[in-house]
């Protein structure tokens, strides 16, 4: 099978002439470098299957982006970490295409000569503009361009900074002719390289033979060097440089990059609140210490990392940290200031400045551009609007000429006359074609390439691959803004020619682990950790009881009536989820299918996954890659459901079934493949705390809630002897996973006290109240420099205290569960207990009532004593009457 | 020639303790050719645990400061004695057409570059049409640039209310010509949008204004805080200050402490802060009164 020739239909717009095709030369044979993977063309494969393995493991790694930035905190305390309605935006499948990108090494040691010529240059114009301005005294650049650009940071003129331009992102593009123009630069923090990484990782294994037999040029090498290299940033005669990579946090547009690349490097990710300036120094918090830190491997703006001095109100910085980078106590990379290098009007001027810095002509080419502060060029773009791309300096907008109308090129001519330097054209590329899987056929895309360099001693080193976009628009080569459009992506092969020496390995696995002892140990990751912990066994414990609610409705042929034992179980089901019941009430059925599957109701297992999965996405760093499989199994089981029609009584087993499934494995991956440290006791805390909560509730919304709503008389008090008493209990034991126990230690008669006994006081069962209590204990006694007495251990005290076995035979017989305590001289520490009521049913539930305020209590209590976050900054001084302004407004 | 002592104070008052508090500020006024600065202290209370100053790139002097003690209070008490002259500029040059006095065409001046900086928008000048529209009554064909700038100072002053109350430290110059009114700042930074408006360089200076007026000159208007002024770039010859809100040029009475494209870049103090507690007030005085001799020992 060969692929149809590369003749792109006609698009609106698209620049006239050739195209550029990468697959076969004109007389229509393959182009060195695919002639080495002609099997991907040329024999029949099923691509629609490929594309389907690559979008499993992609989600399977949970591989995200999210369509926009927002820096919003989401730390909020309390039973839930979020309100209803502050859901997160919802992030979005990466997108990856299943062929690659080809290229011979031969060509493609050209692009890299060029690129490590820019990149240098880059350099050279950055050490220039924050220092000597040569280029601006010897009238090379007009002053405007760099002046009026929001990227020149002014605080930072003269500093000399430790960093300097470490990496850098250039977007590529092929004329007509086959040569390749640089249309873009990212220079604050290159988007995309964690991307590229996990896209090499993905075909590398959907491709395996091929992958494994072609010779190709390995990205491994790269990331060993780009860690390499970030170490060796640190401020001069500083030995062992401690790195962390600063991200927006796991609301950004491209968190999935920052944090694959700090796992797969093995630095701590952090955010800005994480850091503190004192003593001249930038430090970690980390459990009750501070850690020093030299590098700072940023990939948030340069404005926003400095509340201080570069932007008022930004919360993603760290306040201070301008002026430890001006006194060079810290390394941040890429440096502050080096936005201004993104300017697309330098493309105007990169070849004359070429020639002034670095004495030699450039290489690699730019777009043709045209800085319209200058007359002649203004009027060129003026005159060629109708073909042209006009960029805004600064705010990143973007006109393409072609695709205006008339009208609106007119408005836009009065906007670049009034403003002129503040406007850019460029000569719009037409892209070359490259085959693509669309709609399972392979059929030519046009497309654009990023490439990245780093650092390398005096000069840089390119990443032999890239990142390539599909563009079906006919655009030329993308600017910033830094994020991802959710096009499909490409990863781009490099076919060396040469035997390589057998590469060792996996392509995208760990560069380098984590150094246990360096493991952040940040009150948000520990916040995060506990919080997984929470939602986890909360998900476990919902599927359960969902799952045994739907056994007693099939086995019960479907009816449910008020006060059956369905009926029961579902008001325990929303009591336990706190949303309330439905007043119109479909099937039972469907109510257990929303309870599972819808996202957007509180307490529903889809709702507890959301939280789990966001959670653990901002301590990826700290995470083995498999939670990410169990995950997205868990959330493939929804999936599954969601599919299915809305009565399908298996599917909806099924779908219990799978994600317990996928839930029990999680605890295994927790149980087993996770060093004891403080995150981990935190991780178990949580799961520890959630499990006592929620065998309280069922407990409480299972026995003693029904029972007294039946008016149950003393004397008859916790006996369940009726057929759908049995059930219930049944049901409940079998959420609870002690349903065997139970039936071996008490028989068929189940009562309440044995109930209790089990889940309240057995300290051998791990599913109990008491055994959760000595759990928290234990972990929390773990902690590295944590207090051991303070408000956690004294309520800890008093849950045990009020969970033995004496203190539940006590309420079981209507007494307080703890005998009035003689008052202590100091009179201060009585343990308040439930006043027994009249009936002992009574008095059961006022104890579990009285249990379960104290669990939140303690889930307060933790909070606040090991996972509290440090304030946000305010500014010195507001006005009172006024909101405060957007700049300068500190006094 | 005239001795001044100036004191400026900032105090500030929290509802709660502060336990983190870091601030730049920008107080210590500039040795430049018109005024020699004889004795210059800042003290900040509580004494912070971290300060350092560095020169900035427009060439002011900076501090910057983290206060670490847990403080509900905190005051910065600037303290200068200070010799201020007239401003002395050539005439000739003032007589210039202020076409030739944008910094774009004036390409043979070793500073026109940098001059440029103070053409363009800036955080808080924005150049709108409507502030062209106001301006362009002063700035005639080939009119001497002093001049032009002098009745465009004399008309701020003319047609703007002095109003404390009016506008606010984040009040914009969109804002302040549609109420008409304003205090220093806004004057200053309305004026400098102006200049940039027909492409000329203006910069926003800060700084002080004698309390008491000389012998014969009327009252000083913003005397008892701190006070700012515009300045046009003359080629060849710097920079020409112009007081609106006095309706006068810089003279003996003005201390200048830093200038800068508008106020963002030279606020006298600003900061953030972490801890407990809402609420907040500020209380700034300023005293520059005329002395016989330095008491400061010798710098």
């Amino acid at each position: 099978m060969s692929l149809p020739p590369a003749a792109p239909g006609p698009v609106p717009g698209a620049v006239p002439g050739p195209t550029f095709d990468e697959l076969r030369t004109p007389d229509g044979t393959l182009r060195v470098g695919w002639d080495e993977l002609a099997a991907l063309v040329e024999a029949p494969l099923d691509w629609a299957r490929l594309q389907d393995e690559v979008d499993r493991r992609l989600a399977d790694d949970n591989v995200t982006f999210r369509p926009w930035t927002t820096d919003e905190d989401d730390g909020e305390a309390g039973e839930a970490r979020f309100d209803d309605d502050d859901d997160v935006d919802e992030p979005q499948p990466w997108r990856l295409d299943p062929v690659p990108l080809v290229l011979h090494s031969r060509e493609w040691r050209e692009v890299e000569r060029g690129l490590v010529q820019r990149a240098e240059l880059l350099s050279a114009i950055f050490h220039d503009l924050y220092g000597d301005r040569r280029l601006l005294t010897d009238g090379v650049l007009p002053p405007e361009l760099v002046l009026g650009h929001p990227g020149y940071l002014r605080p930072l003129v003269g500093a000399r900074q430790a960093g300097g331009l470490f990496m850098v992102g250039a977007s590529l593009g092929r004329a007509g002719d086959g040569g390749w123009l640089v249309g873009a630069h990212q220079t604050q923090a290159p988007v995309g390289a964690g991307y590229a990484m996990e896209n090499r990782r993905v075909l590398s294994r959907v491709h395996a033979e091929l992958y494994r037999e072609a010779d190709l040029v390995r990205l491994t090498p790269f990331y060993q060097a780009m860690r390499a290299a970030l170490v060796e940033s640190g401020p001069r005669g500083v030995e062992d440089p401690h790195v962390v990579v600063l991200t927006p946090g796991t609301h950004a547009a491209t968190a999935f990059d920052q944090a694959f690349l700090a796992s797969r490097l093995g630095f701590p990710l952090v955010e800005g609140n994480d850091l503190v300036v004192r003593d001249g120094r930038v430090w970690l918090r980390s459990l009750g210490r501070l850690e020093p830190v030299d590098v700072i491997f940023r990939h948030v703006s340069a404005r926003a990392t400095d509340p201080l001095e570069l932007q008022p109100g930004s919360r993603l910085g760290v306040a201070g940290l301008t002026e430890v980078v001006r006194r060079g106590a810290v390394s941040v990379v890429n440096s502050l200031g080096t936005g201004v290098l993104e300017n697309p009007g330098l493309m105007a001027f990169d070849d004359r400045i070429c020639h002034h810095l670095l004495e030699e002509p450039l290489r690699l080419p730019s777009l043709p551009s045209w800085w319209c502060g200058e007359a002649a060029s203004r009027s060129h773009v003026v005159t060629q609007l109708d073909r042209l791309r006009v960029a805004q300096i600064g705010s990143g907008e973007v006109w393409e000429g072609s695709l205006l109308s008339a009208e609106e090129r007119d408005t836009l001519r009065r906007r670049v006359e009034a403003d002129p330097h503040l406007y850019v054209g460029h000569e719009p590329l037409p892209l070359s074609t490259t085959p693509s899987v669309r709609e399972g056929r392979l059929v030519p895309e046009r497309f654009h390439l990023t490439g990245y360099l780093i650092r390398h001693g005096s000069t840089y080193a390119a990443l032999p691959g890239g990142l390539g976009e599909i563009r079906t628009e006919p655009v030329a080569v993308s600017y910033g803004p830094h994020t991802v459009s959710g096009r499909p992506t490409k990863d781009l092969w490099i076919v060396s020619g040469d035997d390589l020496p057998p590469a060792s390995g996996d392509e995208g696995d760990m560069v380098a682990e984590m150094i246990a002892g360096t493991r952040a140990m940040m009150p948000r990751v520990l916040d995060d950790l506990f919080w997984m912990g929470r939602y986890a066994e909360r998900a476990e414990d919902t599927v359960r009881l969902v799952s045994a609610t739907h056994h007693v409705l099939v086995e019960l042929n479907m009816v449910s009536r008020p006060g059956s034992p369905v009926d029961t179980l579902l008001d325990s089901l929303y009591a336990m989820t706190t949303t309330p019941r439905p007043a119109d009430a479909t099937s039972v059925l469907r109510q257990l299918r929303t309870l599972l599957v819808n996202r957007s109701r509180r307490g529903t297992v889809a709702r507890s996954l959301a939280r789990l999965s966001h959670a653990a996405d901002g301590v990826r760093d700290q995470l083995s890659s498999d939670v990410w499989v169990v995950l997205a199994g868990a959330e493939r089981a929804l999936d599954q459901l969601r599919r299915r029609g809305l009565d399908d009584s298996s599917a909806l087993g099924d779908a219990a079934e799978h994600s317990l499934v996928a839930l029990l494995a999680l605890n295994g991956i927790t149980a087993e493949n996770m060093v004891r440290d403080a995150g981990w006791q935190l991780l178990d805390t949580g799961r520890a705390l959630e499990r006592a909560i929620q065998v309280v509730g069922l407990l409480q919304t299972c026995f003693t809630v029904p029972a007294l709503r039946r008016g149950v008389t003393a004397d008859e008090q916790g006996r369940w002897s009726t057929p759908p008493d049995q059930m219930v209990l049944a049901a409940a034991m079998t959420a609870a996973e002690s349903v065997v126990t139970h039936r071996r230690r008490h028989g068929g008669r189940p009562e309440l006290s044995t109930a209790l006994d089990l889940l309240v006081s057995d300290r051998t069962n791990p599913r109990s109240v008491a055994f959760q209590v000595e759990r928290i204990d234990a972990a929390l006694r773990r902690l590295p420099h944590a207090p051991t007495s303070g408000r956690p251990q004294r309520l800890l005290t008093d849950l045990a205290e009020l969970t033995t076995a004496t203190a539940v035979q006590r309420v079981s017989h209507g007494e307080p569960a703890v005998a009035p305590p003689a008052l202590d001289e100091t009179g201060v520490e009585t343990v308040p207990v439930a006043a027994p009521g009249p009936n002992p049913v009574q008095c059961v539930d006022g104890y579990l009532v009285d249990l379960r305020s104290r669990l939140f209590s303690l889930s307060e209590a933790i909070s606040e004593a090991y996972l509290t976050r440090e304030p946000q900054p305010r500014p010195l001084w507001v006005a009172a009457d006024l909101p405060p302004g957007p700049a300068g407004s500190g006094m | 020639m005239r001795t001044f002592r100036i004191r400026h104070e900032t105090a500030y008052h929290y509802g709660g303790p502060i336990t983190s508090s870091y601030g730049l500020y920008h107080l210590s006024p500039r040795e430049i050719e018109r005024q020699h600065v004889l004795g210059h202290r800042v003290d900040v209370t509580p004494v912070p645990a971290d300060r350092s100053s560095y020169v900035d790139v427009y060439g002011n002097l900076r501090t910057w400061y983290h206060v670490t003690e847990p403080h509900t209070d905190l005051v910065i008490v600037g303290t200068t004695d200070i010799d201020i002259g007239p401003q002395c500029l050539d005439a000739d040059l003032l007589a210039l057409p202020w076409e030739q006095c944008r910094p774009d065409l004036r390409r043979d001046v070793p500073d026109w570059w940098e001059a440029v900086d103070f053409t363009l928008p800036s955080p808080r000048v924005d150049v709108l049409p409507q502030v062209g529209e106001y301006a362009a009554p002063s700035f005639g064909r080939a009119r001497p640039l002093g001049e032009a700038v002098e009745e465009l100072n004399h008309r701020i002053h003319a047609d703007f209310a002095y109003d404390p109350r009016a506008t606010s430290v984040t009040t914009r110059v969109a804002d302040v010509l549609r109420i008409r009114a304003g205090v220093c700042q806004d004057f200053s930074q309305l004026m400098v949008a102006c200049l940039r408006s027909v492409g000329l360089a203006g910069r926003y200076v800060s700084g002080y204004l004698a309390t008491v007026p000389a012998p014969g000159r009327p009252r000083n208007i913003g005397a008892d805080a701190t006070h700012a002024w515009a300045g046009v770039w003359v080629p060849g010859a710097g920079w020409y200050d112009l007081d609106p809100t006095n309706d006068r040029p810089v003279d003996e009475s003005h201390a200048t402490v830093a200038w800068g494209r508008d106020y963002s870049d030279v606020a006298p103090v600003r900061g953030v802060i972490f801890g407990a507690g809402g609420g907040s007030s500020m209380k700034v005085s300023v005293d520059m009164a005329p002395i016989e001799q330095s008491t400061f020992p010798a710098p």
